[in-house]
C-alpha cells in the first residue's frame, strides 16, 4: 500500500459521488418539477431520445468509447489497491564499470536485528520504501508493555536510523515508525 | 462490587508540557514537526469502499461494453436485458414514486461516498512526537490500551485493570479491594496520575483525555 493509493482512493470516491449526486438531484428535480421546461409527466426514456438513439450513426460507437473507458480506469483503480512502495533492490554506487545493485532484504534484516536490540524491543520488521534513489524506511516495532519510551525512541529514530543512513550514504531518510505492543492490549490475563 | 468513582482528567493546561493543541510552524520543528504529513501516515486509505465502487464499474462498464459493441456487429448479447430495461424506462415517468425513489436512493449513495472520502477516518495508529526531522512514529491504538493498562495495573490498591482507547480518550476501569469510597476515590486519582504519565511518556502528537472509574469489588 502507498500513500498515492490513498489519495487516489479518496479523489476516485469523490468523483463518483459527485457523478451520483448530480444524476440523483436531476432525476429528483424532474420528478419534482422543479427543472423549468423539462415537465416532471414526461416518461424517462422519451420516444424522441429513442429515436436519436437508434438513427444518429455516433451514438452507440461513442457510448462503447465511453464503457471501454470507465472499464480501463475503473480495473487500474481495482489493481493500484495492491501497490506498494516497497524496494526490493537498492542501487549501490560501484563506481564507472557498471551498476551494482544489493537487495534490499540485506539492509533490512540488519536494520531488524539492530532494532531489535533496543531497548524494550522484541521484533522488528523493516521494509525500504519509497524511490530507489531516494528510499525511506518503514519499521514496525513490537515493543514490551513495560518498554522505556523516550529510551527506545531515541535508540531507534537515533542509533538504528543514523546507522542505516550512514550504511546507505543518504543525507535524508524519512522514517514512519509503527509501535505495537506483545500482548492483547488493555485485557492483558497477567493484570486481569 | 457496588459504588462508581469517576475521575475525568482534563486535557493538561496550556503553558505546561510539551504537547499541546497543533504547534505553530516554529514549534513544531522542535517536536519533529510536519504534522500534516503524520497526520496523513496513519490515515485510512479507504481501500474497502475503492474497492467496492471500482468492482462495480468493472462489471457494469464491462457488461455495457459487451453488449454495445456485440449489437454494433449485428450480434444480439442481451446480457444488461437492454429491451426490457428500454421499455420499462419508456414506460416509467420522473414523476412516478419509483422513479423518485431511485433518484434519492442514487443521491444517497453518492453522498455516502464523498463523506468518506472527505472524513479522515479514525486511524488505527496514533501519533507521537518524535524530535527527529523525517521520522514519523504511532503507537496502535491496542498499543495505547496496553500502556495504560500497565501504568494503572501498577497502582496500589488496583487489582483489576480494563482499558479502552477511542477517539482522543483513554478510559480505564479498574477494581479495588478497598471498601472505603473515600480511599476508592484516591486510587482513581492515583490511577488517572499514572495513566496520565504513561501517556506524557509516550508523548503523543495530539493529548489524550484520561478517564479512570473505580469499582469496589471487596
Amino acid at each position: 500500500m502507498n500513500r498515492r493509493t490513498a489519495r487516489g482512493n479518496r479523489l476516485g470516491l469523490i468523483i463518483v459521488g459527485v457523478l451520483l449526486i448530480a444524476a440523483g438531484a436531476f432525476a429528483l428535480g424532474r420528478g419534482f418539477g422543479v427543472i423549468p421546461r423539462l415537465p416532471g409527466g414526461a416518461p424517462v426514456l422519451s420516444a424522441p431520445e429513442r429515436r436519436m438513439a437508434n438513427t444518429a450513426d455516433w451514438f452507440w460507437p461513442v457510448a462503447a468509447i465511453v464503457a471501454i473507458v470507465v472499464l480501463l480506469i475503473a480495473v487500474r483503480w481495482l489493481f493500484v489497491q495492491g501497490r506498494s512502495s516497497k524496494i526490493a533492490n537498492l542501487r549501490v554506487d560501484g563506481g564507472s564499470a557498471g551498476r551494482t545493485r544489493m537487495p534490499a532484504r540485506v539492509v533490512t534484516r540488519a536494520v531488524e536485528q539492530d532494532a531489535a536490540e533496543a531497548a524494550g524491543v522484541l521484533r522488528a520488521r523493516a521494509t525500504l520504501i519509497g524511490s530507489r534513489a531516494r528510499p525511506g524506511l518503514r519499521l514496525d516495532v513490537t515493543a514490551d508493555e513495560r518498554a522505556d519510551w523516550p529510551r527506545m525512541r531515541t535508540d531507534i529514530t537515533g542509533r538504528v536510523r543514523h546507522d542505516l543512513r550512514d550504511c546507505l550514504e543518504l543525507d535524508r531518510l524519512p522514517t514512519v515508525v509503527r509501535v505495537r505492543m506483545a500482548t492483547a492490549g488493555g485485557r492483558n490475563p497477567d493484570l486481569v | 462490587m457496588t459504588t462508581v468513582e469517576q475521575n475525568t482528567g482534563v486535557p493538561r493546561q496550556p503553558g505546561e508540557p510539551r504537547h499541546r493543541a497543533e504547534p505553530s510552524a516554529g514549534a513544531s520543528r522542535a517536536t519533529g514537526g510536519r504534522p500534516r504529513v503524520r497526520r496523513r501516515v496513519f490515515r485510512p486509505r479507504r481501500m474497502v469502499p475503492a474497492m467496492i465502487v471500482a468492482a462495480v464499474l468493472v462489471v457494469v462498464s464491462a457488461l455495457a461494453a459487451a453488449g454495445i459493441i456485440a449489437a454494433l456487429a449485428g450480434r444480439r448479447l442481451d446480457i444488461l436485458h437492454a429491451d426490457a430495461a428500454t421499455r420499462w424506462l419508456a414506460g416509467l415517468s420522473w414523476s412516478d414514486p419509483v422513479a423518485k425513489v431511485i433518484g434519492a436512493v442514487v443521491v444517497l449513495v453518492g453522498l455516502l461516498l464523498v463523506v468518506t472520502a472527505i472524513v479522515p477516518g479514525r486511524p488505527r495508529v496514533v501519533a507521537l512526537n518524535c524530535a527527529e526531522p523525517d521520522v514519523v512514529a504511532g503507537i496502535t491504538r491496542r498499543g495505547l490500551r496496553c500502556v495504560a493498562a500497565v501504568a494503572a495495573a501498577d497502582v496500589d490498591g488496583v487489582d483489576r485493570v480494563r482499558a479502552k482507547a477511542r477517539g482522543r480518550r483513554v478510559r480505564v476501569k479498574v477494581n479495588t479491594p478497598l471498601r472505603d469510597s473515600a480511599d476508592a476515590s484516591a486510587v482513581a486519582g492515583r490511577t488517572r496520575k499514572a495513566v496520565e504519565q504513561a501517556m506524557d511518556d509516550l508523548d503523543l502528537a495530539r493529548p489524550v483525555r484520561v478517564a479512570v472509574r473505580v469499582r469496589r469489588s471487596g
